[in-house]
């Protein structure tokens, strides 16, 4: 191709690295394709073994928030949630996952699950947030977060399941924000939508998972904004969830109201994931 | 991290704040027709971040090359924003200046975006009010009305969703004292006050800084 005025041994009238931005401005960030009807996809299953969960009264329940990096490394997650300090959590809340890869974790540890999609990935694969419990999940829903992200208008999705741990309702919710490419106030916003999706609806609340809070100040911001609507930090003081090339990074989080904490970590074992999974183990007192 | 790494990202976050808070750093005395100045900023903006305030330093290249006797043209450049404009002189006693200065700017601010608008597109003007306090020190009030189309990268491929767009009046007051006939040392601190067409107020946002102008004539 000759540029137009070329021929007479003058410059291009525009050059060819301009046009080239503009193409990639125009072309470079393939949209996402979002989920954006407001009940499903939904996708659930109970791999729990009959009869009863327990035979007591649990003294405390243990919750996990698992971040599984595009669900690629399924083996290794059940390996690390078959072992302390996650074997027999209560409930876990993943993030990242796709249908398959939740159903095949639920039955190899005889959970019952729920999952929602939040939107197709590059190669495909689904990619959204679960929750699954060895105790029963009598209700489900997802929460649509404001604000998809400005290079794919890629949507973020609240999973919520209410669990029914020995007669008591706990509401749980699996939480994926954006990336800092959302601006701070931007998933401030969208935490505050989770926090709104159940409030009023019982008093035993668990937000647990990815939170994004890897940018200076997000989260003390994130904390603040929890613990002015009532919620504790359940997972305070576990340190970084995620190794990254800039240094370690606070990304994941368990917020809890009405339920309290007596222990809390981070699984630094092998997760088959860039994050480490979260966990919290509470009183069970209700 | 290593301290390398660190540098260079330190280096990167130091550049790319961007075009918050707009501090022009102008006085209302245009450049002389046949000369051109150049300008270092070193400016502190304050901005929205979350649901507080956050403070950055924002250093800019400026520049106005005079055209005619009471009009010049220029802009400020930082790693990833360019801002030009015009401005006019339109009233000059041997104390007062008065001018106005229209200007255009596109910016891409992935750090100081609060929500979903790393693309910022603003265009508005600004009055500005020279007193000539003594022959080295000038006083200047300025005030300004920026409207700004603020939205996702996505705006390219015509999907605006997270798109808005903004009103920002403003004013600053800088002083300006004149080292030599070609060298000027300019402070100056502003406010603007943001908000939202279809929504809400925005926070405050503000700017206080410095800046070195070098003044030379044009070769022929």
């Amino acid at each position: 191709m000759r540029w137009p005025g070329a021929e007479a041994g003058g410059r291009p009238p525009v050059s060819r690295s301009w046009v080239l931005l503009v193409l990639v401005l125009l072309t470079g960030c393939p949209l996402a394709e979002n989920y954006t009807d407001e009940a499903g996809p939904r996708y659930s299953g109970d791999h729990r073994p009959p009869g009863p969960v327990a035979t007591e009264v649990p003294s405390s329940v243990t919750f996990v928030a698992y971040n599984l990096a595009f669900s690629e490394n399924v083996t290794e997650a059940i390996t690390a949630l078959k072992r302390p300090p996650l074997a027999g959590a209560d409930v876990i809340a993943m993030q990242e996952m796709d249908a398959p890869s939740v159903d095949r974790i639920a039955k190899e540890l005889g959970l019952t699950y729920v999952y929602y999609p939040a939107s197709v990935q590059v190669d495909g694969g689904d990619f959204g947030n679960a929750v699954l419990s060895r105790w029963p999940i009598i209700e489900d829903w997802k929460i649509h977060l404001p604000h998809d992200d400005p290079y794919h208008q890629r949507r973020r999705i609240g999973v919520v399941a209410t669990v029914d741990i020995d007669g008591a309702l706990v509401q749980t919710v699996s939480v994926h924000n954006a990336t800092p490419i959302v601006g701070l106030g931007g998933r401030l916003d969208q935490t505050e939508a989770l926090i709104n999706g159940v409030d009023g609806r019982g008093p035993m609340q668990v937000i647990a998972g990815d939170f994004n809070t890897s940018d200076p100040g997000s989260l003390r911001q994130t904390v603040k904004l929890f613990s002015d609507r009532g919620y504790e930090w359940a997972s305070r003081g576990v340190g970084d969830t995620v190794d990254s090339v800039i240094g370690g990074l606070p990304l994941d989080s368990i917020f809890s109201r009405g339920l309290s904490p007596l222990e809390r970590g981070v699984d630094r074992g092998p997760s088959g994931s860039d994050h480490y999974p979260v966990w919290v183990r509470f009183a069970w007192q209700p | 991290m290593t301290p390398r790494r660190a540098l260079w990202l330190g280096g990167l976050l130091l550049c790319t704040p961007g075009c918050l808070s707009g501090p022009r750093n102008l006085g209302a005395a245009t450049t002389p027709a046949g000369t051109t100045d150049i300008g270092v900023s070193v400016t502190g903006i304050a901005f929205e971040r979350g649901r507080e305030r956050a403070y950055l330093p924002n250093p800019e290249l400026t520049f106005r090359k005079g055209v005619g006797d009471n009009w010049d043209w220029g802009g400020r450049l930082t790693l990833l924003g360019l801002e030009l404009g015009t401005r006019h002189r339109l009233l000059d006693t041997p104390s007062w200046t008065l001018a106005v200065a229209p200007s255009a700017g596109l910016w891409y601010v992935p750090v100081t975006n609060n929500y979903v608008e790393p693309v910022n597109f603003r265009l508005g003007a600004q009055a500005l009010l020279d007193y000539r306090l003594h022959p080295r020190w000038t006083l200047t009030g300025g005030a300004s009305l920026m409207g700004s189309v603020a939205g996702p990268l996505t705006a390219f491929q015509g999907r605006f969703n997270g798109t808005n767009l903004l009103a920002a009046p403003g004013g600053s007051l800088g002083i300006a004292y004149r080292l030599s006939p070609t060298l000027e040392l300019r402070a100056e601190g502003g406010l603007e006050l943001p908000f939202d067409l279809r929504g809400d107020r925005r926070q405050t946002s503000g700017h206080a800084g410095l800046t070195l102008r070098w003044r030379r004539a044009d070769r022929r």
